[in-house]
């Protein structure tokens, strides 16, 4: 079993467990047939060249602000068959019915393809940072917390939760062929349903420090080492320099 | 004898600091005006703390992240070791003032430590820094910080000066757990809040602290909108600004009510300066720079307006003035408070946040920085200071290679422009501008 596997079956058993709370959950199977994005083309941009910037005054809502609850996390299976290609799980109201509003905000990514591996890991996670490519959705902060806004103009021209699914997935795809199977789960029911995603997203966020500490340490990085002077291994060598400077400082 | 003759005449450093503040009053640019505003503030509060002190009026000097929080609440202004006497030295000596101390503090305690602590340790053996009611500080947030509280609890002019400091747990994880914000939430209710209560002569009403733990959310959701609009193209706003907000949202303005309406301001004349496109006044924006460390605000100005000149260089974000996800206190429920205020002052804020981390999140940051904010170059600006940051180097550097951003570990002092002079920094800039493509 891969690293993510049992967190993807956790989220499946999360959505089945609100459904029986009575929550909403609206499912969008993919309406086109890969490579036909002719509904996305009005919200891909293609590039990140122009930073867009979403004022307060062209906002239509924000999804995540501090002032409520956050997490989003990524999951990658090399078992695509765990994952249900272009599939958009929504659990809660959809942006057009939101207006005005500062939903809590949960973003989960489900990735397949057996050519992924811990090596496409760190790709993987640079991929979440969209910057512009999706028009009218600005991301303000990244990592864990995920705090978006989605501009009016971009509202009016009727963007919703399937676009945003649909966006993020062509985007992570063209990135990375490897890519076989996508599915997006988003939640804005309430901060309770959201703050339920802690746990699995401290322990996927642990995992991914593990992947990302032995990926630097194969490129001869250790970005973990002990901040105690008296078990760090370099430590002859720091006081080695510190003599010579002494020395220096005598003559 | 005249009265113009009577007059001492002002330092150079004085005097291009009034010219510049007397050019934006005459300005009638909207942004300008803010930043005048932003002057008559900093003056109204150092005039306000010195007072306090003089008349021994409650007030806490303050090393590192200090919770701001809890002494605003018990009316305690806050304020910093080196920030007079430094301030003093340049308006009374200009960068000859400055030099002094600088040399006075490595003749004292040599010159392989920050600089800026160096001076505040001198400062304090010289007995120039002012005393306050109290002095709280956190634990070991670098080496050199920890030597200075020290000195503060064994130097003759203050160890009589009752002093307190908050232990924060190093992190393994990246993030804190819940363990060790439970750790330092009991250190700030069972010692920091009954030490400040009996040296602000006051109980801490909950429900205060609450308000000023409000406001303080307020302002730091002010500081995310204002560092937003600077990934605009052109950026609205310029490095020393981003600076001031920095030093309002998270230190001396916070819990005042003028200090929001300042920053609600700005952030609205920057709105608007996104609304027209326009950039930082004379400058023609061409490449956007990441500042990797703390930014250069004694001699900044001698070299970021001539590359801003000369190149369209603009320094758009500092890892200083960055907005990594900052908690947001939660007053609704009073254990989470605590929490959220133990996190918030001990592993949110700049050099604690990555100090106490792991070096995943400084290739993290460069990452979400420079894509966020369309950087087109990292300069790292390599001051001894941040040893640590130091053995980090090549980390960020290979990051920059991933993103295909040009790197520069530039080297130069946080406060002695003879370490490496300004001209010579303007040079080596411009030659990795050419180098790299970028002009």
């Amino acid at each position: 079993m891969a690293v993510f596997d049992l967190y993807i079956n956790k989220i499946s058993a999360y959505v089945d467990d609100l459904k029986s709370k009575g929550r909403r959950v609206k499912i969008f199977e993919p309406a086109y047939m890969p490579g036909q994005v002719k509904e996305l083309m009005p919200f891909l941009q293609g590039t990140e060249s122009s930073a867009e910037t979403i004022l307060r005054s062209d906002t239509f809502l924000e999804l995540g602000n501090p002032a409520t609850s956050s997490t989003a996390f990524m999951l990658w299976t090399e078992k695509p068959g765990l994952i249900k290609d272009g599939r958009v799980t929504l659990i809660g109201p959809d942006i057009q019915e939101s207006e005005g509003q500062n939903l809590p905000f949960g973003q989960i990514l489900m990735l397949g393809g057996e050519e992924l591996d811990e090596k496409e890991h760190e790709s993987l996670e640079l991929s979440s940072h969209i910057g512009s490519k999706i028009k009218g959705y600005m991301i303000r902060s990244m990592r864990q917390n995920l705090w978006a806004r989605v501009s009016n103009k971009a509202a009016q021209n009727g963007f919703c939760f399937e676009i945003l699914g649909e966006a993020l997935m062509a985007i992570y795809k063209s990135d990375h062929p490897k890519i076989k199977a996508m599915e997006t789960v988003f939640v804005t029911s309430n901060e309770a349903d959201v703050r339920s995603l802690d746990s699995i997203a401290a322990q996927v966020e642990k995992i991914n420090k593990e992947i990302n500490k032995t990926n630097w340490q194969i490129k001869g990085y250790d970005i973990e080492c002990a901040l105690d002077c008296s078990t760090c291994s370099d430590k002859p060598v720091c006081d080695n320099i510190k003599e010579v400077l002494k020395e220096k400082s005598r003559k | 004898m005249s009265e113009q003759q009577q007059q001492p005449k002002l330092n150079d450093y004085v005097q291009e600091m009034l010219d510049n503040i007397t050019a934006l009053s005459k300005s009638d640019d909207p942004y300008d005006k803010v930043l005048v505003e932003y002057y008559l503030l900093r003056q109204a509060r150092n005039a306000r703390v010195k007072e306090a002190i003089a008349k021994g009026t409650p007030t806490a000097s303050v090393g590192g992240n200090c919770v701001p929080e809890l002494c605003v609440s018990l009316d305690m202004d806050v304020f910093q070791a080196l920030e007079f006497p430094l301030f003093d030295a340049m308006m009374e000596g200009g960068l000859d003032g400055l030099h002094k101390l600088i040399d006075t503090s490595a003749e004292m305690l040599g010159d392989n430590m920050c600089t800026f602590i160096r001076l505040a340790g001198a400062a304090m053996e010289l007995n120039q820094c002012p005393k306050g009611t109290v002095v709280i500080g956190m634990s070991s947030i670098c080496e050199a910080g920890s030597a200075l509280q020290q000195l503060v609890r064994t130097n003759p002019h203050y160890k009589e000066i009752p002093s307190v400091s908050v232990e924060s747990p190093g992190r393994r994880e990246g993030v804190p757990d819940e363990e060790a914000l439970e750790y330092i939430a009991e250190q700030l209710k069972n010692d920091f809040v009954p030490f400040l209560e009996k040296y602000a002569g006051k109980k801490l009403d909950m429900d205060r602290l609450k308000f000023v733990c409000q406001e303080s959310n307020e302002q730091l959701r002010l500081w995310w909108e204002y560092n937003e609009l600077r990934r605009n193209k052109p950026c609205p706003s310029d490095w020393e600004v981003a600076n001031f907000v920095n030093s309002v949202a998270r230190y001396w303005g916070l819990g005042y009510p003028e200090c929001k309406a300042w920053l609600k301001k700005l952030v609205d004349v920057c709105e608007q300066r996104v609304k027209e496109h326009k950039g930082i006044t004379g400058i023609n924006e061409k490449i956007r720079v990441f500042w990797f460390d703390f930014p250069p605000i004694v001699w900044g100005n001698k070299v970021w307006p001539w590359l801003g000149k000369e190149f369209g260089a603009v320094m758009v974000m500092d890892l200083y003035s960055d907005n990594p996800p900052h908690t947001y206190i939660n007053t609704k429920d009073e254990k989470q408070m605590w929490k959220d205020l133990a996190k918030r002052s001990s592993y949110d804020f700049g050099m604690p946040r990555i100090a106490l981390g792991s070096a995943d999140l400084y290739a993290k940051d460069t990452v979400r920085v420079v894509k966020d904010l369309s950087c087109d170059a990292v300069i790292w600006p390599g001051h001894m200071g941040h040893k640590d940051a130091g053995a980090l180097v090549n980390i960020v550097q290979e990051q920059c290679r991933n993103l295909k951003v040009p790197f520069l570990n530039l080297g130069c002092d946080l406060a002695d422009d003879r370490y490496v002079s300004p001209d010579k920094i303007k040079d080596k800039i411009a030659n990795f501008f050419q180098a790299s493509g970028l002009a």
